[in-house]
């Protein structure tokens, strides 16, 4: 079943343009990741997949549903990110207490075992804690609403590598036992993407592309050898950077060689490696592709 | 069973050759229950899905199969299949690496064959 439907949405904030004919859709219960540069309307998209904002022209539905003013759409949605704010005295305990009133499919328990988990006492006001803290409670809220649709927006933010680590593991864990439609926008996509079933790459608003996460490991390869054997060997290549060093070259090209090539390029010395799904979605949104070669020393 | 990161190979390619590796090593044993895929999530922290194509490749193998449409097993004769999969990898392309390195390092191949007749040896001492 399809959970977001997006036809050419359009998002204008007076003259400018956050999100433009982005189209794409999503099944149910798969981790994607909502990946972008700054700016590239990765927070817009997922407030007004929240209800949060009206677009202004295109569509967007959930679960078939428009998702604007609609309370019955909306209460299946968790959106959590850094800017959340509550009343100034709100304590934990009260917060998650809200939480089970508001979210129609919240753990309460799961949400205290959690508290206890990340040694966050109930008695502590929101407005006080740490940043690390706060993005650990915001965790805590966007797991335990356990809603089939949950929005998150860089959950990581202000977490040391050991507790991102953590992080990353309670929502493998809880997903397993509690599949659900998970979207998670982040720059830490080294770290992310193995968390993935699938990757929407958004672009100045709007969709680059959108793949599994298999499909986007594969996608690109570096290629390191003579500069007579591969300069030559790229020209009919998809190549999305070179580097010329001496009378050696790091190309990274798109991977699609043949049995032939790939044979050829290693018996010729050619060491080939893989691209990061990192760097592959930087060289897919640089607005200079086919940059040209420049030479070292 | 580990993966690489930052191998050309991709995760669930990696995670069937892990489970083969196992049962070549006799860390499973033919019919006994092989890794679920949340097992694998866990452990590894990929997604479940990707866990799950590499078990499902292994499925569509005969290596392992699915019992009462539960568990998965190890199948009988998996240890045998995986080394015949594996002896046509060796020589396609193992050998083919080392002759390539060789001939870098300028080792001839009655070099190679000596060290070959060595290793041999020491084996069997």
């Amino acid at each position: 079943m399809n959970v977001i439907e997006c036809r050419k949405l359009s998002k204008q904030f007076g003259s400018k343009t956050a999100l433009k004919e982005l189209s794409f859709t999503v099944n149910d219960n798969k981790i994607i990741g909502f990946i972008g540069r700054n700016g590239a309307g990765k927070t817009t998209f997922l407030k007004t997949c929240a209800g949060f904002l009206k677009p202004t022209s295109g569509e967007l539905t959930l679960w078939g549903e428009k998702v604007f003013d609609n309370l019955n759409v909306i209460s299946n949605i968790t959106f959590i990110d850094e800017e959340i704010q509550y009343e100034k005295e709100w304590e934990l305990g009260k917060i998650l207490m809200l939480g089970s009133l508001y979210y129609k499919h919240w753990d309460h328990v799961y949400a205290q075992k959690l508290l206890k988990h990340f040694e966050l006492n109930e008695k502590l006001k929101y407005s006080k804690l740490s940043r690390g803290m706060k993005t650990q409670f915001n965790i805590i809220m966007g797991l335990a609403s356990r809603s089939p649709l949950t929005l998150m927006d860089e959950p990581t933010l202000g977490l040391d590598a050991a507790v991102r680590k953590e992080f990353y593991s309670i929502l493998l864990k809880d997903y397993a036992e509690n599949p659900r439609t998970i979207l998670i926008s982040s720059h830490l996509l080294s770290e992310l993407e193995n968390l993935l079933e699938e990757i929407v790459l958004i672009h100045e608003g709007s969709a680059v592309l959108h793949k599994p996460i298999e499909e986007m490991q594969e996608y690109g390869i570096y290629l390191n050898g003579k500069k007579e054997i591969l300069l030559p060997f790229i020209e009919k290549k998809e190549v999305f950077s070179t580097e010329v060093l001496g009378n050696s070259v790091i190309a990274g090209i798109k991977n699609d060689l043949s049995q032939n090539e790939f044979s050829y390029l290693k018996e010729n010395n050619t060491d080939i490696s893989k691209i990061s799904v990192q760097d592959i979605c930087i060289y897919l949104t640089k607005s200079d592709r086919g940059e040209v070669l420049h030479e070292i020393g | 069973m580990k993966i690489e990161l930052n191998s050309l190979k991709p995760i669930y390619i990696q995670i069937a050759e892990g489970i083969e590796d196992d049962i070549l090593n006799g860390i499973l044993a033919e019919e006994e229950q092989a890794y679920s895929q949340y097992q694998i999530a866990r452990l590894f922290n990929v997604n479940p899905a990707t866990a799950a194509k590499g078990i499902n490749l292994l499925v569509a193998e005969g290596i392992l199969y699915k019992k009462r449409g539960l568990s998965m097993h190890v199948s009988i004769g998996a240890k045998e299949m995986i080394q015949e999969k594996k002896k046509k990898v060796f020589f396609s392309s193992l050998l083919r690496d080392l002759f390539l390195e060789a001939k870098k390092l300028n080792i001839t191949k009655d070099e190679i064959k000596k060290m070959i007749d060595e290793l041999g040896k020491e084996e069997q001492e």
